[in-house]
């Protein structure tokens, strides 16, 4: 079953890149917008980033990315 | 067993990212990045030490232009938390152990239709301690308006191993949570390029799962670059609902919490960037259980943190060394530090 599900996933990547080899089309992406590095959007906000440890909120420790098990990565997210 | 799996499972990451890498070699050009970063967190409960390493390929299939634009990014996560000796530390439960460690592996592969819009696959799997968690799913990205308003939208299938748990709750109701947990996500993303020097991000998301009810949260944030002080104000909210009929197969009850933020980003000389921010935070439990007694949870983090850039250029993306720290404050007295190092490359 495991062996399935992983052999899928290989098909389904080979799939996507042979799409992307085959597609012709004359669509551009445009470049994206020229801005500052203080407002980076890739970057998320350190807020949510920085508390690699255990904030008691459980939505708190969701926002945070904790996998500390305290409790669980986040408790009430499915 | 389940080691084998797991490593069986890396391997495959490892393999399908080899296939997704390996077009550069014949078609156009390629770009790579990554992001490395060590953290550390202590309070008088636990200590926690976290690892992450990211490293993605951009590549375009068909030649010098950008139409076809690719990429892949592997990710792995390690933590380890060890509960201290302290009487804070007496009602952490880390699975059930005195020290827990996680890690987590994750790829991602986005893939451009030749329009302005993209197609992505997200696979993540870890482990808990013992536990395993699996994740797989897949999206899209499109720019409604170009250039100005970008949607994107992912959906995932969620599967969670955790220890059972037996006991009576406040209520005297026994509660036995499951063995397993089975989960689905959907996630909208809207970036909005107000102007150059203005972006409004809004995320929303919607998780079920079946020992709970439905959980949904909404966020909005304002990023305003102001010429005349060099720098940029950042400002968030964020909103979280998991409320309705609990079955007495969960530790938690209902939850509802919200949060706000507030950073400055300054730019210094030509290369550094100094950040100071605050976040408060506040939540309102209904718990279930003897385990989680807090009713109110309130905190505050202030944080800070100073980027270096090697390119002296603030328009294009560099790479960069950052230090980061912060203080939390819980209502309930916890104080706690975090600090971390990081470091974004770019070839």
């Amino acid at each position: 079953m495991r062996t399935n599900l992983t052999n899928m996933m290989t098909i389904v990547a080979l799939a996507i890149t042979l799409n992307g080899c085959q597609s012709s089309s004359g669509f551009k992406f445009s470049k994206s917008r020229i801005l500052d590095a203080t407002m980076d959007p890739s970057k998320s906000s350190p807020a949510s980033q920085s508390l690699a440890g255990s904030p008691n909120g459980l939505w708190e420790k969701a926002q945070t990315g904790s996998s500390s098990g305290v409790g669980s990565s986040c408790p009430t997210c499915g | 067993m389940p080691n084998m799996w797991l490593m069986q499972n890396f391997v495959n990451l490892i393999l399908i990212t080899t296939i997704f890498i390996s077009p550069q070699v014949t078609f156009g050009q390629t770009k790579f990045s990554g992001q490395t970063a060590a953290g550390s967190y202590r309070d008088k409960s636990l200590v926690s030490k976290s690892g992450s390493f990211s490293a993605g390929s951009e590549f375009s299939l068909a030649g010098e232009g950008n139409e076809y634009l690719s990429s892949v990014q592997v990710g792995a996560t390690v933590q380890e938390v060890t509960k201290t000796d302290s009487e804070e530390a007496k009602d952490i439960d880390l699975q059930g152990g005195e020290k827990i460690v996680s890690k987590n592996y994750n790829l991602a592969l986005s893939q451009s239709l030749g329009l302005p819009q993209s197609i992505q696959f997200l696979y993540s799997i870890g482990k808990i301690g013992k536990y395993t968690t699996k994740s797989i799913g897949g999206g899209v990205q499109r720019w409604l308006i170009m250039d100005r308003v970008r949607l994107g939208i992912t959906i995932k299938q969620n599967d969670t191993e955790q220890g059972i748990k037996d006991y009576a709750d406040v209520d005297g109701k026994r509660v036995i949570t499951p063995d397993r947990i089975d989960g689905r996500q959907a996630a909208a993303n809207l970036m909005v390029y107000i102007s150059n020097t203005t972006i409004g991000i809004f995320d929303y998301l919607y998780s079920t799962r079946n020992d709970r009810p439905a959980t949904w949260n909404l966020s909005a944030q304002v990023r305003q670059y102001i010429e005349r002080a060099n720098g940029s104000l950042h400002m968030g909210l964020t909103h979280y609902e998991n409320v309705g009929s609990i079955q007495p197969t969960t530790t938690y009850g209902s939850v509802v919490a919200n949060s706000t933020y507030a950073e400055w980003h300054q730019k210094l000389k030509n290369q550094y960037i100094l950040m100071g921010g605050y976040r408060f935070y506040v939540e309102h439990e209904n718990p279930r259980s003897v385990d989680a007694p807090i009713k109110e949870v309130g905190s505050d983090l202030i944080y800070t943190s100073l980027r270096y850039r090697f390119n002296k250029s603030w328009t294009y993306r560099s790479n960069e060394l950052s230090l980061s720290y912060g203080h939390y404050l819980h209502n309930a007295g916890l104080s706690g530090d975090n600090i971390s190092l990081g470091v974004d490359w770019f070839i």
